[in-house]
């Protein structure tokens, strides 16, 4: 049963006007049963750290450009945050955030130990070279070098991202730090010691 | 889909008395089909991007998925089912339902129509706000996504989990693990929803949202 396709987090569309807002609103209706105070809803309704990065590549044509990413780290005390990193056009801040909040509920509800994050860089990887697209994954990885880290924040692949790209966060990110961290993302290629996905 | 026939459990539904439509077959519905398919459900309708396709003796879904994988992913023109109205596929005398396509297919204009028993979210917001009023009074016990396709977060935790440890766990451990965490929290969800009289979407937020209120209690520190 072992398949090669890729896990890529599956995040719900959510609503571009107001996204965090309408996450929000399955979050109240449940707060009110179990009778959580306002603290606790103002704790979680905001996302512990929201960065944003500026990517400057060196295109194949020997210009730079510079990419605006995002890693929005929803909640963590439940672990370490856990979430996708997205390469699309429409990667809006607002969204991200509803995602990773999104994230927490999930790894929340199958009671596994981690808390919710999601990333993104605003890019038409369809209209990228392969370099170009390695450039640009590594200088998000060293610009979020201090976020990521496997018992800190942990990335996966969502839209626009696969194994490739999980290949060279981990790479750039254990030559930083000095040491060698598998564990640093998810859905890496099955021969790094990647996943079944099924 | 190890929620899927837990549900069915709960329901008192014999998967090999019992039938199912998958909406999408790409990867997630491909996997949905052939894993009901494996504990002997008749999957009676697929549909994909090229169109509806039934079969009241059950389509074979190996074969649906190698004739797919030949031909550019899609299902067109295959013969081992006959055509239809992909409108109709959610509407359909089935006992199973699982949109695996895309979001807000399940709405207030089609809700009123389902006749499966128990619809599974393989795709994320498959259900519009609208239609979960009406699929709850319908009685029609709905697998949230958040909880249903929750399978791959499990394996990522696995990854990384084996990558701490240096260590490569076998496939059947893998499968047999992470059937295990979705099995537990399945029953954890729907012991909430009952506790709590709710349906199985606003159990798995309560379950969610509890969990980490809890924790920020013994916690503290704010």
């Amino acid at each position: 049963m072992a398949v090669t396709t890729v896990y890529k987090e599956p995040a719900p569309i959510v609503d571009r006007e107001n996204p965090l807002e309408s996450m929000m609103s399955r979050f109240n209706i449940a707060a009110e049963i179990l009778g959580l105070d306002e603290s606790t809803y103002n704790v979680l309704k905001a996302p512990d750290k929201q960065v944003i990065v500026n990517i400057p590549v060196t295109m194949d044509n020997g210009q730079i450009r510079v990419f605006e990413g995002y890693r929005v780290v929803h909640n963590t005390i439940l672990g370490p945050s856990k979430g996708g990193i997205r390469y699309d056009m429409h990667v809006h801040l607002d969204e991200v955030k509803a995602l990773a909040a999104w994230m927490t509920w999930k790894c929340a509800v199958v009671d596994i130990p981690y808390g919710g994050a999601k990333g993104g860089i605003i890019c038409d990887p369809t209209k990228m070279s392969a370099g170009e697209i390695e450039r640009m994954t590594r200088g998000y990885t060293l610009a979020l070098k201090d976020v990521f880290g496997p018992d800190r924040d942990i990335p996966a692949p969502d839209m626009g991202t696969g194994p490739r790209e999980m290949a060279w966060l981990m790479d750039e990110f254990s030559k930083t730090t000095g040491a060698t961290s598998p564990a640093v993302v998810t859905g890496k290629p099955l021969v790094m010691g990647g996943l079944w996905a099924g | 889909m190890v929620s899927a026939i837990a549900a069915m459990k709960k329901l008192g539904m014999d998967p090999t008395k019992s039938s199912a439509a998958v909406q999408g077959f790409g990867n997630v519905g491909s996997w949905a089909a052939k894993l009901l398919c494996e504990k002997g459900v008749k999957i009676k309708g697929v549909s994909d991007i090229s169109g509806a396709y039934w079969n009241e003796e059950g389509i074979n879904i190996d074969e649906a998925i190698a004739y797919k994988n030949a031909h550019n992913g899609r299902l067109e023109g295959y013969t081992g089912a006959t055509s239809m109205d992909p409108d109709e596929l959610l509407t359909s005398a089935v006992d199973v339902l699982v949109p695996a396509a895309v979001e807000d297919v399940i709405t207030e204009h089609n809700a009123e129509r389902i006749q499966a028993k128990l619809i599974v979210e393989g795709a994320n917001g498959p259900t519009s706000a609208s239609a979960d009023d009406i699929i709850n009074r319908k009685g029609i016990m709905v697998v949230p996504d958040i909880l249903a396709n929750s399978g791959g977060v499990t394996v990522s935790y696995f990854e990384w989990v084996q990558n701490r440890l240096g260590y490569k766990w076998s496939e059947g451990m893998v499968i047999e693990r992470a059937a295990r965490i979705m099995n537990d929290a399945f029953e954890k969800v729907y012991a909430t929803s009952q506790k709590y009289k709710v349906p199985m979407r606003i159990a798995a937020y309560i379950v969610a949202i509890d969990k980490v209120a809890q924790t920020y209690k013994f916690r503290g520190g704010y």
